[in-house]
């Protein structure tokens, strides 16, 4: 069944509170993945649904979990910081680093704990839940990029070369200026590194070289987006081009 | 801990959830011990109240911690404060963790209000804190109690709005209602109280 804008946004409050029936959450996060004020809602109703958690009285944890926490703390970086770069240094597609595996043993200890009730799915839907949230989050961090007013979403469409990379494009209709999510991106090996190029009257203008961050996303801000502007991603040899030599990966143009 | 800055450190020392966050992203593990310090009794009350199991409860909280701590960027202080921001991410894995199996639920059990000061071990909670719980319940209580109850039994208990329709024997619709509207005025309240103070 297919629902209207309308109906999409009288069911964000509902996503919210985490109360929706899968097959259904499934299509309102679709929806609001690529509608911006859903997910400007989404955001705020999501915020306030945390603080009706603060209504319930504190229970002491047991006294291990933090050392629990506190360990595997310590065998994974936040992202983004270098201890992180390091880990991001290995391509995703080689074999599993240290850290990786660390993941996979934590997720085995859980899968134990929660074995004969479903522990695949429940893992599987966690990683889905984790992965729309990274993309809620780089969308909200685009959209901030362009700042407020009337906005038009671009798709950025794949290649034969794109190998998984996607995207779109947040143009601002006041100031031109544009805000680019990338996803399916994953860390370029040697020299190679992404470039974001604007493409317009004949001319090709790089605007930014860039990596991906560790969940394979990318968010880069373009000023002064006009009518009749291709924007391209391609894969370059090294980076500093000003002309492209790579495999083009993914387009978006702008009527 | 990182003492290089005199900000940071002052930071710990007055506790600021936005200063925890900065430290996180860091990579600092003594802000995220702070960090557990101040909501590891909010996340683990509400963790347990909708898995009704302790030891699935641990892992919620667990797996909550990590979120936070793999990414704090997601964290957008302009949608909301950082406890709200945990607490969400418990919810969700809590969710998630009892709608895949029936029996560590209590859905069968006869419903009454969570949202009273008689449950649960004894913590020592922050005034802070508390001062902060009592606001969201004030703000509960200016809900009719239709529109509470379904926020209750949504949030609190896991159910999808069918399965509220269904508790309450009301039609779906008017389930899905309650809850926009509940969760729509709530919202109102709140950012009215943090504007009035």
């Amino acid at each position: 069944m297919t629902m209207t804008h309308d109906e999409f946004k009288e069911l964000v409050p509902i996503m919210a509170l985490n109360a929706l029936p899968a097959e259904e959450e499934e299509q309102v996060a679709a929806h609001v993945e690529f509608c911006v004020e859903c997910s400007r809602l989404f955001g705020e109703y999501r915020s306030t649904a945390g603080d009706l958690a603060m209504a319930v009285r504190p229970v002491t944890p047991p006294a291990d979990l933090k050392d629990r926490i506190m360990a595997q703390a310590r065998q994974t970086a936040p992202v983004g910081t270098e201890a992180s770069r390091s880990q991001q240094a290995t391509p995703r597609r080689s074999g599993p680093t240290f850290a990786r595996w660390m993941g996979v043993a934590a997720a085995a200890a859980v899968a134990l704990v929660v074995i004969g009730f479903g522990a695949q799915q429940l893992m599987e839907q966690n990683q889905r839940v984790q992965q729309q949230e990274e993309l809620l989050s780089a969308q909200r961090e685009a959209l901030d990029l362009i700042g407020s007013g009337e906005t038009s979403v671009l798709t950025m469409n794949p290649t034969q070369d794109s190998d998984g990379v996607t995207g779109r494009v947040f143009v601002s209709s006041d100031s031109g200026r544009a805000a680019v999510l990338l996803s399916g991106l994953t860390e370029p090996s040697g020299d190679s590194i992404y470039t974001l190029w604007m493409i317009r009257d004949g001319n090709e203008e790089p605007v930014a070289d860039f990596g991906p961050d560790r969940s394979g996303l990318a968010v880069l801000s373009v000023d002064d987006v006009k009518s009749d502007t291709t924007l391209a991603i391609t894969l370059e040899p090294q980076p500093g081009n000003t002309s492209p030599q790579g495999p083009v990966l993914a387009t978006a143009y702008k009527a | 801990m990182r003492t290089k800055t005199g900000k940071l450190k002052k930071r710990l020392e007055e506790p600021d959830d936005a200063g925890l966050l900065e430290g996180i992203l860091n990579g600092d593990q003594a802000c995220l011990s702070v960090f557990y310090d101040r909501y590891a009794g909010s996340a683990f009350g509400l963790a347990w109240k909708i898995c009704n199991n302790r030891a699935i409860a641990e892992d919620v909280v667990q797996e909550a911690f990590m979120a936070v701590w793999q990414r704090p960027s997601s964290f957008d202080s302009s949608r909301g404060s950082a406890g709200s921001f945990l607490l969400g991410i418990v919810h969700h894995k809590a969710v998630d963790a009892i709608r895949k199996e029936e029996s560590v639920r209590r859905r069968e059990e006869n419903f009454t209000s969570d949202l009273s000061d008689a449950s649960g071990d004894e913590v020592v909670e922050a005034a802070w804190l508390a001062l902060r719980r009592q606001s969201v319940l004030k703000a509960l209580q200016q809900l009719s109690d239709v529109q509470r109850e379904a926020l209750e039994l949504a949030y609190l208990h896991g159910l999808t709005y069918s399965e509220v329709a269904a508790r309450l024997r009301i039609p779906l619709g008017t389930a899905k209602t309650r809850m926009r509207d509940g969760l729509i005025r709530l919202r109102g309240i709140l950012d009215e109280s943090a504007v009035n103070g």
